[in-house]
């Protein structure tokens, strides 16, 4: 674990009688991109925000291979925090919003300047630099809530949600922003619930329920330690009958709809194992084969009772 | 970047926020615009009342005196003689009033409309009739000025030191005050403000992941009483100007400087008093405005009046300021931002009680700093509730 940027240990939280973080674990490596994952009052905006420092953990550890604080928090020059509950000063010109917080976080006027100038042309926002925040449009704030989070290049963000709240369009663009920021050597660490964003960015995931770790590693790990293999689904002529097909030990699963025939594979088991008998079976006009996706692992394993109930 | 940077960043920003330079200079212009129409406005009337008068005298014999020389009235004994002629003359405006004298005891002014010369006219026929009456009767002159002449006693308060107050030190005292209290609450609004406003949007989070809640709020303190002090300042400059232009334009003397507002020493004093005053009152409404959700419908937002207590005592001690009451108000930290500097300007202090006076100030200013770090800190997060007086109590302890 030494190009571990940030380790987290069997980390706790308790509000009222809520244990929202119930022991959680976890490594974020140097320059990756990490999900963390979870229905909604899983844990995660809680976990995020012990991280930044907002609340402390009950017990546990938290620990950085990076500059800290005196309270060991992240050094805020290296840090970089968008909240899922966030607003900005309204009053005030997006410019100078910008550059107040690049200078909280360590940058010198100038350089704040100079960096929100790039963010907002990055952001296709240059031409309403000095206007009042109040006057942008939801979409367009959250865009520049983006930039204040990272305008000064922390070497770690952690993004609450993201992609909350933005059209399909905007959802492509943050997701470029992101890859852009692991490109230019920030580790990221990001809360979402868009599943295939997920799956097309993050490198690593952590799907937490009820405050407990509940899938965690990539993507692919997760698949090779989840119950079924790869999907086989074939467009076939007439009326498909899968006859006894099912009782084939590669088969766990079949669905038959119309003239499309699913069959989800048992783990260990490969495509070239079925294809023969499928072809004995029915009438094949094309074949094609799926992975089992994040959404479907998700929605699998957060949609079993959760551990223990979280705020 | 050091824990000093960043509040210097949040306190030049919460700054510059809140004082809009332009907005100040207009308001200056406003003011001095407004001083510069009263004083047209009384010039004319100034004018308007020099102009003098034609007042026909009926009778005038009977009253027993000569008539009196009355500023803005030519009197006339001659054209109108009889009462209906002069009252006829007074109807259509060719002289401006007629008096009738009925006898040594009584007469009528018939006018048109009251007019600022009609008001010493009693009394200075009654005087005219009483100077007449001395200068008959048997008297020496000197008796003859002292009957004419009133008694006058004028009131000079003597302080501690034996020195007399002026009227012009206590008005510079109440000057002070004035300005101390204005700072107070213009400052208060904006402070009130910029801490539950950053709640309702949400900005709370972002800014505390980059610096501490004590960081932010001793930031905010500074900007925002220096924003106040700022504005008040201008304020100042602008009363200032008006009061020395408007001697030469009105070409009357004007107010008096008293010579404790040219001794740099004292009132070097006075600004670190009411300076730690400042932020120590800022401090206080910090902490309660880190408690409030909603200052629309918070009843917390009431706290905003507390520091009108000790300011209102401190004016009603004015006349008062060597009892021991001032005394001990002018230590008292909530009460010493308003009472030391009165003390200081009217009355002589033993050199202790302005160095305890800054020490206890100095403080309190730093608890309730640190008191409003802790409660924020804890209540920054608190969405839609406000948490109780024990809670608060409790987070106020800890500092």
């Amino acid at each position: 674990m030494s190009d571990s940027f940030l380790s987290v240990r069997d980390v706790h939280k308790e509000f009222a009688r809520v244990h929202a973080v119930a022991g959680v674990t976890l490594n974020v490596d140097q320059g990756e991109i990490f999900a963390l994952l979870g229905p909604n009052g899983a844990g995660k905006s809680t976990l995020l925000r012990m991280l930044v420092g907002i609340t402390r953990p009950d017990r546990g550890s938290i620990s950085w291979s990076a500059r800290t604080t005196a309270t060991g928090q992240l050094s805020p020059e290296l840090a970089g925090y968008l909240p899922e509950d966030r607003g900005l000063y309204q009053d005030v010109t997006l410019e100078s919003v910008l550059a107040y917080f690049g200078t909280l976080r360590g940058m010198t006027r100038a350089d704040a300047m100079a960096a929100s100038r790039l963010w907002l042309e990055r952001l296709s926002l240059a031409d309403r630099a000095k206007d009042r925040l109040g006057t942008l449009s939801k979409g367009n704030q959250q865009k520049v809530q983006f930039a204040a989070a990272v305008l000064h290049k922390p070497a770690f963000a952690i993004l609450d949600e993201p992609f909350s709240g933005l059209d399909p369009l905007n959802q492509e663009l943050f997701l470029g922003l992101v890859r852009g920021l692991r490109d230019d050597g920030t580790t990221v660490l990001f809360s979402a619930h868009q599943m295939a964003l997920v799956e097309r960015m993050a490198d690593r995931i952590f799907v937490m329920q009820g405050g407990r770790e509940v899938l965690y590693g990539t993507i692919e790990q997760i698949r090779e330690r989840w119950g079924t293999g790869d999907t086989l689904v074939l467009q076939v002529s007439g009326t498909p009958n899968p006859g006894t097909l099912d009782q084939h030990p590669a088969v766990a699963r079949i669905e038959v709809n119309a003239e499309t025939v699913r069959i989800t594979l048992r783990r260990g088991h490969h495509v070239g194992d079925l294809l023969g008998v499928c072809a004995r079976t029915f009438v094949i006009e094309s074949v094609r084969t799926e992975q089992p996706s994040l959404h479907d692992m998700y929605i699998a394993t957060v949609g079993a009772p959760a551990p223990q109930e979280a705020a | 970047m050091t824990r000093w940077q960043q509040v210097r960043t949040v306190a030049s920003w919460e700054f510059r926020r809140f004082v809009k330079w332009k907005q100040q200079f207009v308001g200056l212009g406003i003011m001095l615009a407004t001083a510069g129409a009263v004083w047209a406005f009384r010039s004319f009337s100034d004018k308007a009342k020099a102009r003098e008068v034609t007042v026909a005298a009926v009778g005038a014999a009977a009253l027993g005196a000569p008539l009196p020389a009355v500023p803005g009235v030519r009197w006339d004994t001659t054209t109108h003689v009889t009462e209906s002629s002069a009252r006829l003359a007074v109807a259509d405006d060719s002289i401006g009033a007629a008096l009738i004298v009925r006898s040594r005891a009584s007469a009528e002014l018939a006018i048109r409309k009251r007019a600022a010369w009609t008001d010493g006219l009693e009394a200075a026929i009654g005087a005219a009739q009483r100077n007449a009456t001395f200068a008959r009767l048997p008297l020496s002159a000197t008796d003859r000025d002292n009957l004419a002449t009133p008694f006058s006693l004028s009131i000079a308060t003597v302080s501690a030191g034996g020195a007399p107050v002026s009227r012009g030190t206590r008005i510079f005292a109440s000057v002070i005050l004035g300005m101390a209290l204005m700072i107070l609450f213009t400052g208060f609004a904006t402070l009130f403000t910029g801490i539950t406003g950053e709640k309702q949007q949400r900005i709370t989070e972002q800014m505390i992941s980059m610096v501490s809640p004590q960081t932010w709020m001793d930031g905010k303190i500074l900007g925002l009483s220096g924003a106040a002090t700022a504005g008040t300042a201008v304020l100042a400059i602008g009363g200032f100007v008006v009061i020395r232009l408007l001697p030469l334009l009105t070409g009357k003397p004007g107010i008096t400087i008293p010579p404790v507002a040219s001794d740099l020493g004292l009132l070097l004093l006075v600004t670190v008093i009411a300076a730690l005053g400042v932020l120590m009152w800022f401090s206080f409404m910090a902490a309660v405005a880190a408690t409030i959700d909603d200052p629309n419908t918070s009843t917390r937002s009431i706290l905003l009046f507390v520091p009108m207590i000790p300011m209102g005592l401190a004016f009603s001690m004015l006349a008062k300021a060597d009892s021991t009451m001032a005394q001990v108000m002018a230590l008292f930290p909530l009460t010493s931002m308003g009472m030391m500097p009165v003390r200081l300007l009217t009355t002589s202090v033993p050199w202790w009680e302005p160095v305890a006076s800054i020490l206890l100030l100095a403080a309190a200013a730093w608890f309730f700093r640190r008191a409003a770090g802790k409660i924020f800190a804890t209540g920054v997060l608190m969405y839609g509730k406000e948490p109780t007086l024990s809670e608060v109590w409790r987070w106020a302890r800890q500092s």
